[in-house]
């Protein structure tokens, strides 16, 4: 035993020399506590003598900054080209900016996996994509540039003015602005897309007008009451098909709507009443009862997908097979193109919900986006190329669809497509994904065939379909709470599939949601819901609560609620 | 072993590396590897005890104490946790011993070499496959709607990822199905290495094959046995991710028997890239398997103090 502790001591030694000289040399990141901008050279263009001056360094065409553009890449492209097009926005950003600009594309698993650990080792990037729920833990590691100060200057003064002051800082977590969301429509509306040879054959499209609406909304919305009597029909005329398609992701914003706050610990009832402010616990309203005895209701008639609980096929899958019929999502002008395209079959969208129109809250609208990592060399300069993203319609275009006249081309109408030759099969340049970061709404609308010149603007006007949470603009910083989360989390994914799929039947609903709600009180639930009032509170009294604008009211009384 | 240390010891250290170096040089590269490999990550076991910033790194960083462990210990999850990785542990260890020992004095006595080379590839053969395959293989026989069982044994079906009380089973079952092979490979190697001479020995004697297994197998096999136990219990606090996370298909309602310390911590971590949180896991599941190691080479020294490891 003896010669095992010195061999024990010996390797422990050892270990700890060698970690030291292993790991020492990684705190040489913090050589220049990045000043921000306040040095007043922030124009957008270089100054008149072609320099841009910043608190760390000068740029010129002839020695521009370089800097890491790193964003989620969702289709395989041609390395070659992508060069070619970093290549082609080079010889644009050097003169107009000095920012030679370096592409960093991700794969989306590689996002939500790899890249939070390469941030937290700080390692060295500029521009860098966001996304809502994991920035707190960026934040609290000190691993992200808070941009409050940039938005000041004239290039932050520029972004304001493209997406308003109020959506350019929504992306804040307890006065620290972590990014700027991705221009998308960002209500949750939606309902159903279901198969239109049914449909059709039920005499469901004539009765419901369904094959004259695109996916945009128009203001029609039927309860879920309506819904049940479709699958009705559908069980009785085709005994061997799944009438609705669930799977083990959360559909509830189909069903009711609360400003979640973030996490769903702590929400704020909508359903209930708009205007309120007070933090209350989503899984003991009267909604979310309501939505699970509806879909248990549904689950025991063998409406729902037997395996829903359990199953990760996703949509489209199911719909191939051929023996679906219907699967609720979120829906918005264009989407039944785009729905039917992946699905391979002929669909139509209806919308469904619980006398509602959609909700507007922080998280939905600051989703996905960009951010500035705090290891970038000059944040200034990083902040440059995010604003560009926003205000510059050439970074953007060709951002997301390359080169013209190569990789795209300009049709008449003033939107884009592939060029002569290219199309969805052998492109080798191609993102369209405005939807995860930068400012889309300036880019052209790219045209597959269903969209025209209009299409940014019918996008636009979806959000105007809603009523804001009176904490829209709200993050709550949950940094101080992790243990709470996690234990929260573990409590609420045990009965969440089994409620929010309707799997747990009729009978067990009530039941059910006790023992949830018991688990989740047991997590600490009451701790985390007081710690969120409190920083609720502190926000209302800065910030007052956030009305839903005059115009949206007005657009949603002309609306339609069909109850039965 | 042991006696080669006996000798070391005799003859003076400088001796002995005068006498072995060509060995110790052997030696080196895989001791290398495993410092780099193995030991060099360790001195991360830091930042466990760190307020992670990554603007500071990993030495600049805040002390913390141990607020990063609460998450483990200060939820209602926490015993739940533990007891279900021990339990599994330990059955997983039990059955795959014995079906194993079973399993490899069968093929031993095949006395078509051809049969025996079909059989231990047969039975090694899910060891090699990915959990997500075997996940789905399970799905296939259990799923609501097109399960095997549901639709062919029962006239009543069962929802199997509802029903906690059935997972233990299924999933000592399936580990078993899975991980038998691999030990039972190298029990084979180990019954075909035994001197015939007993064997014949015995039958002279008028041994039976039982008599023969009893009093000669299962003592040679024993060393081999004594040293897969403890390196498995080192691993006790581990669990088999891929076992625990597909095959259950992440099922909520079933948690109360199928959450280990791995998937709790994957599920509550995946979220919040939390790195204090994550080592503070990891330095927790080392320090118990290493203090368990210990405790059980000190029991085998008690009763057979020739087969300790150290």
């Amino acid at each position: 035993m003896k010669a095992f502790k010195k061999v024990i001591a010996v390797v422990l030694a050892l270990m700890m020399v060698l970690a030291l000289v292993a790991c020492g040399s990684s705190s040489s990141g913090d050589t220049a506590d990045t000043a921000p901008a306040a040095t007043g050279s922030s124009d957008a263009a270089p100054a008149s003598d072609g320099t841009t001056k910043t608190a760390v360094g000068e740029y010129s065409e002839s020695n521009p900054y370089k800097l890491t553009f790193t964003y989620v890449e969702f289709y395989e492209q041609d390395a070659a080209e992508r060069q070619a097009v970093v290549d082609a926005l080079n010889e644009y950003m050097i003169p107009n900016y000095n920012i030679e600009v370096e592409f960093y594309p991700l794969s989306y698993t590689e996002f939500m996996t790899n890249f939070g650990t390469s941030i937290m080792a700080y390692d060295e990037y500029d521009v860098i994509p966001v996304f809502y729920s994991t920035v707190s833990s960026w934040i609290n590691a000190e691993a992200m540039v808070d941009l409050a100060p940039y938005m000041d200057t004239a290039d932050g003064q520029k972004i304001v003015a493209a997406l308003g002051q109020e959506t350019a800082t929504v992306s804040s977590i307890n006065g620290f602005q972590y990014g700027l969301p991705a221009m998308k429509e960002s209500v949750e509306l939606g309902g159903l897309w279901m198969r239109a040879d049914i449909c059709d054959e039920l005499g469901l499209t004539e009765k419901y007008d369904l094959d004259k609406s695109d996916g945009t909304y128009t203001g029609t919305i039927y309860n879920w009451s309506v819904a049940g009597d479709i699958f009705a029909q559908v069980k009785a005329a085709h005994p061997e098909m799944t009438p609705l398609y669930m799977y083990n992701s959360d559909q509830s914003p189909r069903f009711y709507f609360v400003d979640p706050l973030v996490d769903r610990f702590g929400v704020l009832d909508w359903q209930a009443d708009h205007d309120s402010t007070t933090v209350v616990n989503e899984f003991e309203t009267e909604s979310f009862r309501n939505m699970c005895h509806l879909l248990a209701d549904w689950y025991d008639k063998g409406y729902i997908f037997g395996d829903a609980a359990t199953d990760t096929q996703g949509t489209a899958t199911m719909i191939k097979a051929g023996n679906t019929f219907s699967y609720a999502t979120a829906i918005k002008p264009g989407f039944l193109a785009e729905a039917n395209a992946s699905n391979n079959t002929d669909g139509y969208a209806m919308y469904f919900g619980d006398q509602v129109e959609g909700g507007m809250a922080s998280h939905s609208c600051a989703f996905f986006g960009f951010g500035i990592a705090d290891s970038s060399k000059d944040p200034e300069m990083a902040f440059k190329f995010l604003s560009a993203l926003y205000t510059d319609p050439v970074v953007m275009n060709y951002w997301q669809y390359g080169i013209e006249g190569v990789d795209y081309q300009v049709l008449d109408d003033g939107t884009a497509y592939f060029a002569d030759g290219v199309d969805n099969s052998n492109f080798k340049y191609y993102q369209n994904t405005g939807w995860a970061g930068g400012n889309q709404f300036i880019s052209y609308v790219w045209n597959d065939g269903t969209k025209d010149a209009g299409y940014w603007d019918a996008l636009a006007a979806h959000n105007n379909w809603t009523y804001y949470s009176p904490a829209f603009g709200f993050m709550w910083d949950s940094s101080d709470y992790t243990t709470y989360i996690t234990a929260l989390n573990t409590a609420l994914e045990t009965y969440r599939a089994a409620l929010s799929t309707g799997s747990v039947g009729s009978a067990n609903v009530d039941a059910t949601i006790d023992k949830l709600n018991d688990a989740l009180y047991a997590a600490g639930l009451q701790e985390v819901i007081d710690a969120k009032q409190a920083q609720l509170d502190a926000w209302l009294a800065d910030n007052g609560p956030t009305a839903t604008p005059q115009s949206n009211l007005d657009l949603i009384a002309t609306g339609e609620y069909i109850p039965n | 072993m042991s006696n080669n240390g006996k000798e070391i010891k005799s003859g003076g250290k400088t001796e002995a590396l005068k006498r072995y170096w060509p060995l110790y040089l052997m030696f080196l590269p895989g001791a290398i590897y495993l410092f780099i490999n193995n030991y060099i990550p360790m001195g991360g076991l830091i930042v466990a005890f760190k307020s992670y910033s990554a603007k500071k790194g990993i030495w600049g960083s805040a002390w913390c104490g141990l607020d990063n462990f609460k998450f483990l210990f200060s939820t209602p999850d926490a015993w739940v946790i533990t007891r279900n990785t021990l339990l599994y542990n330990l059955a997983f260890i039990l059955t795959t011993t014995v079906v194993g020992i079973i399993f490899a004095i069968f093929i031993c006595d095949c006395i078509s070499k051809r049969a025996q080379k079909i059989y231990q590839s047969a039975i090694l053969f899910p060891y090699l496959m990915s959990s997500v395959v075997l996940g789905y293989i399970v799905y296939a026989f259990l799923s609501n709607s097109t399960g095997i069982v549901n639709n062919t044994l029962l006239s009543e079906p069962i929802n199997w990822y509802a029903t906690p009380n059935a997972w233990p089973f299924i999933l000592v079952f399936v580990n078993l199905w899975k991980g038998v092979g691999y030990g039972c490979l190298i029990y084979i190697s180990t019954i075909n290495g035994i001197d015939t001479a007993l064997y014949e020995a015995a039958t002279l004697d008028g041994a039976t094959k039982w008599q023969q297994i009893k009093n000669v197998t299962l003592p040679e096999l024993k060393p081999t046995v004594i040293t897969l136990t403890l390196m498995s219990i080192g691993r006790v606090f581990y669990s088999d991710f891929g076992l625990f996370y597909q095959v259950t298909r992440n099922s909520g309602m079933i948690y109360s028997t199928t959450n280990v310390i791995d998937t709790y911590v994957y599920r509550g971590l995946m979220e919040q890239n939390n790195v204090g949180m994550s080592a503070a896991a990891g330095f927790y599941q080392s320090i118990c398997g290493f203090i368990l190691v210990l405790l059980a080479n000190q029991i085998v020294r008690k009763i057979s103090s020739e087969n300790a490891l150290l």
